[in-house]
C-alpha cells in the first residue's frame, strides 16, 4: 500500500507528507491552469471558426439599433437588403416615408433614412421601386421597423461579407439584446426573410 | 513572512480572477440604451380620448390557434377559421364543434340560403348548416390567394389579393364577372394590393364595398361591376388610412357606416356613411397586432378577431349610438 503511494506522490524528502509552502505552490498551480482552460473554453466558445461567418437573424431582430452604433467599423458593416420578391413596390412606402410625410415625393424632409440611402424609383402608376444605397446604409434599422410595421417587411438588415472584418468576437453580437447575431456556415452567409406579412 | 506574500499573491490572483471573469462568465449586458435611430411609433398609437366611441367592449379568449376570420350568426353562435378547420363557439367562446376542412381556411360569410361560404387559399367551399360541405367550387387561379369572402343575394364576391382581382361567383359556382380590370377613368378599381390583406364587405342596399389598400380607398361597385363612389385618404391621424396596405378589413353596419381596422397602427374605427370618422374604439392591441377581422351585426354589435391573442372582442354600440 505504502509503495502505491509513492508511486502516486512524489518524493519530498518528507515521508510523501505535503507541507505548507507545497500545498500553496500545488494549489496556486491548479487554481491557474483551472483559469486558463476555463478562459481559453469561453474565448473558443466566443469565438468564430474558419468555416462560420457572423450574420444577422432576420426572425429575431428587433431593429434596436445597436448594429449601427456597436460595430467595429465605422460605417457598419450592417447594411439593409431588400427582398424585391416580398415588396409590395408601394407609393406609400412604410420603410422609405416619415408615418407623418405630408408628401409622397423624393424631399428629404419626407424621408424616414437618416442618410438617405433608399432610392426611389417610378415604374409605373401606383408602383415605386425601393433600391438600398449600400455605400449610404449605416444599418440602423429603421426602414426595417416601418416597412416591417406597415408594409410586407421586405427590409432586413444583413452583414455584409465583403465588409465585415470578422472579428473573433463580434462587438455587435455582445450587445444584441436578442441574440439575432448567430454564426452561419461560409457556405450559406445569408439569412433572407421569406413569407408575406 | 513568506507566508504573508503567499497570501498576498493567492489574494492578488483572485481579483484577476474576479475582473476576467466579470469580463468573461458573467451574462452580457442586455438591457438596451438608448436607440438614437428609433422610429417611434408609439406617438402614432395615441388617440384623443374625446375620440373614443362609447361602447360596451367585452373580450374572450378562445381556442382555436392562427386564427384567421370569424363570423357570427344571428343567435350570437362565432364561426371562426383556423388553419384547416372551422370552428363553432357559443357566446362565452367555448368550442361547439370543429368542422374539418380540406385545406387553409380563410375569410368566411353567410349566404341569404343559410350556407356558409368559406375560402381554401385558392378556392371557396359551401358548407351547409350541420357544416357539411355540398360544394367546392374551382379554383380562380392556382396561385391565388382569396382573403375575403362576401355574398349578397345575387353573388358570392372573393377578394384575391395573388391577382388583385374580385370574383363574382353565381350560386352555382361560376364566375359571371370580375372586378380590377386597369380602368383610366377609375383609378380607384384597379386594386392595388401590396400584401395579402384585400377585403370586402356587402353593404345595406346590397352592393359591394372593396377595400383598395394600396391606395388606402374603399370603392363601392354596383351589380355591374362599376363604381359608384370611394372615399379614403392617407393619414397617420386617425382620420385616414397609414401604410401601404390600410384598412386591412372592413365591415358594414346596416346604417350604412363602415367599420375599419388596420396594421401598422392598429386600431379599429367608426365612420359614418359619407366615410367620414366618427370614433375610434378603445382598444389596446400590441405593437405588431395584425390580422383583425371584422364582423357586423345590424346596427350595433361588431366583432374583431385579434388573431395574436386569440382574443375576439364584442364591441356593443348603443342602440341610440348618434356616433
Amino acid at each position: 500500500m505504502k509503495n502505491k503511494l509513492k508511486m502516486i506522490i512524489p518524493e519530498n524528502g518528507n515521508g510523501g507528507k505535503l507541507n505548507r509552502r507545497e500545498f500553496l505552490k500545488t494549489g496556486l498551480r491548479s487554481i491557474a491552469l483551472l483559469s486558463l482552460a476555463g478562459v481559453g473554453a469561453k474565448l473558443l466558445q466566443n469565438s468564430v471558426s474558419h468555416d462560420e461567418v457572423w450574420q444577422i437573424d432576420p426572425n429575431k431582430c428587433t431593429q434596436c439599433g445597436k448594429c449601427a452604433t456597436a460595430c467595429v467599423l465605422n460605417p457598419s458593416a450592417v447594411k439593409c437588403v431588400h427582398i424585391y420578391q416580398m415588396c409590395g413596390y408601394c407609393n406609400l412606402c412604410g420603410g422609405y416615408f416619415q408615418p407623418s410625410a405630408k408628401d409622397l415625393n423624393t424631399a428629404a424632409e419626407s424621408q424616414l433614412c437618416p442618410t438617405k440611402a433608399i432610392r426611389r424609383t417610378f415604374i409605373e402608376d401606383p408602383y415605386y421601386q425601393y433600391t438600398i444605397a449600400e455605400e449610404l446604409c449605416i444599418g440602423c434599422a429603421k426602414c426595417v421597423k416601418g416597412c416591417g410595421s406597415f408594409g410586407n417587411g421586405s427590409l432586413h438588415l444583413q452583414i455584409r461579407h465583403n465588409i465585415c472584418v470578422r472579428c473573433n468576437q463580434c462587438a455587435i453580437a455582445q450587445v444584441c439584446p436578442s441574440d439575432a447575431i448567430v454564426k452561419v456556415p461560409q457556405s450559406q452567409p445569408y439569412l433572407f426573410k421569406t413569407g408575406n406579412k | 513572512m513568506k507566508l504573508k506574500t503567499h497570501i498576498m499573491a493567492i489574494v492578488i490572483f483572485l481579483v484577476v480572477l474576479l475582473i476576467l471573469g466579470y469580463f468573461l462568465i458573467t451574462p452580457k449586458n442586455k438591457k438596451s440604451n438608448q436607440n438614437p435611430y428609433a422610429l417611434e411609433l408609439e406617438k402614432y398609437h395615441r388617440v384623443d380620448s374625446q375620440l373614443y366611441c362609447k361602447a360596451n367592449i367585452s373580450s374572450l379568449k378562445i381556442v382555436p390557434v392562427n386564427p384567421v376570420g370569424i363570423c357570427v350568426d344571428a343567435c350570437g353562435t362565432m364561426y371562426v377559421t383556423s388553419r384547416q378547420s372551422l370552428f363553432k363557439l357559443d357566446k362565452n367562446g367555448t368550442v361547439i364543434s370543429e368542422i374539418k376542412l380540406p385545406g387553409n381556411a380563410g375569410s368566411l360569410s353567410f349566404g341569404p340560403n343559410n350556407k356558409l361560404y368559406v375560402s381554401l387559399t385558392n378556392r371557396i367551399v359551401v358548407l351547409n348548416t350541420g357544416g357539411k360541405i355540398v360544394a367546392e367550387w374551382e379554383t380562380v387561379n392556382p396561385a391565388g390567394f382569396i382573403t375575403s369572402v362576401a355574398v349578397n343575394k345575387n353573388f358570392v364576391f372573393a377578394a384575391d389579393s395573388y391577382t388583385k382581382k374580385v370574383y363574382w361567383f353565381n350560386f352555382e359556382g361560376n364566375i359571371v364577372k370580375i372586378s380590377g380590370q386597369k380602368n383610366a377613368d377609375s383609378p380607384a378599381t384597379d386594386f392595388v394590393v401590396p400584401s395579402q390583406y384585400f377585403d370586402c364587405a356587402i353593404c345595406s342596399d346590397k352592393n359591394i364595398w372593396v377595400v383598395n389598400p394600396g391606395r388606402q380607398l374603399l370603392v363601392k361597385l354596383d351589380s355591374s361591376g362599376n363604381e359608384l363612389q370611394h372615399w379614403g385618404k392617407s393619414s397617420t391621424g386617425p382620420e385616414g388610412f397609414c401604410g401601404c396596405c390600410n384598412p386591412s378589413h372592413l365591415g358594414v353596419m346596416n346604417d350604412g357606416s363602415f367599420i375599419t381596422s388596420e396594421k401598422g397602427i392598429p386600431r379599429v374605427k367608426k365612420y359614418n356613411a359619407r366615410g367620414e370618422l366618427q370614433c375610434v374604439f378603445n382598444l389596446k392591441f400590441p405593437e405588431g397586432t395584425t390580422g383583425l377581422d371584422i364582423c357586423t351585426m345590424g346596427n350595433d354589435v361588431i366583432y374583431v378577431l385579434e388573431p395574436a391573442r386569440q382574443l375576439v372582442h364584442r364591441i356593443e354600440l348603443p342602440s341610440n349610438n348618434l356616433q
